[in-house]
């Protein structure tokens, strides 16, 4: 377990930097929830949104109207990008975690030690997802410390809390499809690349393919490439979670987990 | 007994070759020297030993187990030093040398290791960015030496290390060697593997291509001779195995008959210079690099 340890330590402090600049900013989010009732901000937005194509609707993600006046789909429109910033956290912690190491040369000195290529992936995979996990719960937490305060009075807190668990399990869901694909892509690529460049480049991709799987009938098999569409969150406070994703996401994490230990063994070392 | 053996190992990336064939066998209790220039595959043959690389071919055995199957248990007993320190740099030397420890439950004391660090001169609180090349080389002594290592591998050592610290690195080798430890080092500094080693191998494009015995080669050595006189080149062929160089009718050569009956020769012809030396260690090193270039 030193490694695990070794490694939590090293990325607690990017994970805490994540967790506040994301907290912030659902606490900006929540913070203009009270004007939303207040203002008549819902007719407008509707107002607004009818003149819209729904082709375009249906690309946001907003194809069923959305009850701005209601804290749990507030926050769900609010969590989705919430859900990319955490998409793209768990791809740099996964391709990170060991091609930072390659890059940086300081894989020779977990090599020279009494532990095996399989006992650092293992490693690796606990920490980091530790790491992200750590990441989910603080947000969690946070998002509804803040929601205490600007929740309708009619709203009970533990439904509240019901809401919130509900919305966080499925952005954690597709987190850790993203951590686990970024954790294979770690083990096959050369360690000259950037990581954080690959990690936003990889789920955008993937966001792109679930859009065009969106609009066209005929492409819905896209959707399956975009774990961004396994768990979205405005689909989940209205209609829970759909089976066939969650099949879907837990056998890309089970390929990539299996991948990465194959590739990872016979593996020369690349510095 | 040998703790480290190789067949026939190689090592290839696509059609580049990292070592080719190299068969070895490095007894239990000496100090190893394996020398070669830049590129000639050094840290490769390490590096494979290690595990670090997979061997294309070829095998290898360290304390008897196998260098890809027993990877794991053979670095429970080996400390490594690598030519380039590339440590966690945002970690303290403590936090560096506190993980290195982690790994084994048998290794040194608290005591032993502040000994250690003292001797060294290692300031526990700077971070590995910090350090100079030098003093990351002696975090990298110290945290080899932690977990009691039977068999130490170093890769260029002593590079970007004082005098003073090479001396106290060698002191620890031979501690080591007396001990019953066994060591092996790659370098390019002659000297210095003159000055420790038992035995030394010389590697050249991945090759194998002489092995040294020390002892044995410090009997035959003989005296490095240039000479420019009114002599021919007849007189020198005949008083030597090999001609070093001629450069304007200035002969160098290595002459090993007996010193007294040359210079009685010598005194017949009209000497313009005249430089004698005792042929060392390195001129011998030089010989096996410069036979290869020709080759």
């Amino acid at each position: 377990m030193n490694v695990f340890k070794f490694e939590v330590k090293r990325n607690i402090k990017s994970c805490l930097i994540w967790s506040i600049v994301c907290g912030l900013i659902i606490a900006f989010f929540l913070s203009i929830f009270p004007s939303m009732k207040d203002m008549g901000i819902q007719e407008l937005v509707g107002i607004k949104l009818d003149a819209l194509p729904s082709s375009m609707l249906k690309a946001l993600g907003l194809e069923d109207m959305i009850d701005f006046t209601d804290i749990l789909q507030y926050l769900a429109y609010s969590l989705q990008y919430i859900a990319m910033a955490s998409y793209i956290y768990a791809l740099i912690l996964g391709v990170n975690s060991i091609l930072e190491e390659e890059s940086k040369g300081t894989i020779e000195f977990l090599y020279a030690k009494n532990i095996s290529r399989k006992e650092i992936v293992s490693f690796k995979i606990l920490s980091r997802s530790s790491i992200l996990a750590l990441f989910l719960l603080l947000l969690t937490l946070f998002t509804f410390v803040i929601s205490l305060v600007f929740k309708p009075s009619n709203l009970e807190v533990l439904s509240l809390a019901k809401g919130i668990v509900e919305l966080f399990v499925g952005i954690g869901f597709a987190s850790f499809v993203f951590l686990f694909i970024g954790f294979f892509l770690s083990t096959v690529l050369r360690p000259n690349y950037n990581f954080t460049a690959i990690s936003i480049g990889i789920f955008f991709m993937t966001y792109v393919l679930g859009i065009a799987g969106k609009l066209r009938e005929g492409l819905g098999i896209l959707k399956y490439f975009s774990p961004y569409d396994y768990a979205v969150a405005t689909e989940i406070v209205k209609s829970g979670f759909e089976v066939k994703y969650i099949i879907a996401g837990c056998t890309i994490i089970i390929l990539c987990l299996i991948a990465s230990f194959i590739v990872y063994e016979k593996k020369d070392m690349k510095i | 007994m040998n703790t480290i053996e190789t067949e026939k190992l190689t090592k290839s990336y696509g059609k580049n070759i990292g070592i080719e064939d190299v068969d070895m066998s490095v007894l239990k209790g000496e100090i190893f020297g394996f020398i070669g220039p830049n590129g000639s595959g050094k840290s490769t043959l390490i590096r494979t030993l290690l595990n670090f690389l997979y061997p294309t071919s070829g095998k290898g055995t360290v304390l008897d187990k196998d260098i890809v199957r027993d990877s794991k248990e053979i670095k429970e007993h080996v400390g490594y030093v690598p030519s380039e320190i590339k440590y966690y740099g945002k970690s303290t030397v403590r936090e560096i040398i506190e993980y290195a420890k982690s790994f084994k439950k048998d290794s040194l004391t608290n005591n032993e290791i502040d000994e250690l660090i003292n001797d060294l001169d290692i300031d526990l609180n700077k971070k590995m960015d910090e350090l100079s090349l030098g003093n990351k080389k002696k975090v990298a002594i110290v945290q080899a030496l932690i977990n009691k290592p039977i068999v130490l591998i170093l890769d260029e050592p002593t590079s970007g290390l004082d005098p003073l610290m090479q001396n106290k690195l060698f002191k620890i080798l031979r501690t080591m060697k007396k001990s019953g430890g066994t060591v092996f080092f790659s370098s390019h500094n002659l000297t210095e593997v003159e000055n420790i080693c038992d035995r030394v191998l010389i590697i050249r494009e991945g090759r194998v291509v002489k092995l040294i015995d020390l002892k044995e080669t410090i009997k035959d050595l003989g005296r490095i001779i240039e000479i420019k006189g009114s002599f021919s080149k007849d007189f020198v062929e005949k008083r030597t195995e090999k001609i070093i160089s001629i450069i304007e009718d200035k002969y160098k050569f290595i002459y090993r008959g007996d010193i007294d009956v040359f210079v009685k020769d010598l005194s017949t012809y009209e000497v313009q210079e005249l430089s004698i030396r005792k042929e060392n260690l390195e001129d011998t090193f030089m010989k096996y690099y410069e036979k290869e270039v020709k080759q």
